[in-house]
């Protein structure tokens, strides 16, 4: 199953950088790149306080595609 | 974070120990060369174990007391994907040298150094049974 995510969209629309963003979640900047590149599905951990910090839900910032497809 | 403080103290108290402990087996490791010449090899291990003993060490208190420190080596050491990364190395690198070890066997067999052929062989057979036995503890665990 593949998934997507609007983690960069998100990013860019609220002018955090990718430093910021991985020094908020605890994780490496490279982490937050492998993630919008799409090469690195995160955790249920790090989907979560991902979500927390665009003050979204889980399902809003990650798209499963087969569930688009439906 | 707290957790991984102590942590970090337990390692460093650890690192120190071994330090300490290699440092002091030098001396008697010398005095044993003099009866029996294959200990040298222990000098060699009792000297590795001290210089990475110290360099993490070092590491370690410079993380303990300078927060900035601490808190890129908590991100490194945390981060879920350098873990996955770590995770998938060191499985294809447990593999690859299953693979290697049987195809040096099969060299020191073909040259006819049976001892290192069978020693080699008993490697790679000891070694995939630890990863069996890992395997199975794992999954009781999880």
């Amino acid at each position: 199953m593949n998934v997507k995510n609007k983690i960069q969209e998100l990013r860019k629309a609220r002018k955090v950088t990718q430093q910021e963003l991985a020094d908020a979640l605890s994780v490496t900047r490279q982490t937050i790149i492998s993630l919008e590149n799409g090469k690195y599905n995160a955790s249920l951990t790090l989907a979560h306080k991902a979500a927390q910090f665009f003050g979204i839900t889980i399902e809003e910032l990650f798209i499963f595609e087969d569930e688009e497809n439906l | 974070m707290e957790v991984y403080r102590k942590k970090l103290e337990k390692q460093k108290k650890i690192c120190g120990w071994i330090s300490l402990i290699s440092f002091f087996s030098i001396i008697p490791i010398f005095i044993i060369c003099h009866f029996n010449e294959h200990a040298v090899s222990l000098i060699h291990v009792a000297l590795v174990a001290l210089v990475i003993s110290l360099i993490t060490h070092s590491s370690l208190k410079k993380a303990l007391k300078n927060d900035e420190a601490f808190k890129k080596m908590y991100v490194r050491d945390t981060d879920e994907r350098n873990i996955q990364i770590g995770k998938m190395a060191a499985n294809s690198a447990l593999f690859i040298s299953i693979g290697i070890f049987i195809a040096a066997a099969e060299a020191a067999r073909w040259m006819n150094y049976r001892a290192v052929s069978l020693t080699l062989s008993l490697a790679a057979i000891m070694v995939t049974i630890i990863y069996m036995l890992s395997m199975a503890y794992f999954r009781k665990k999880l």
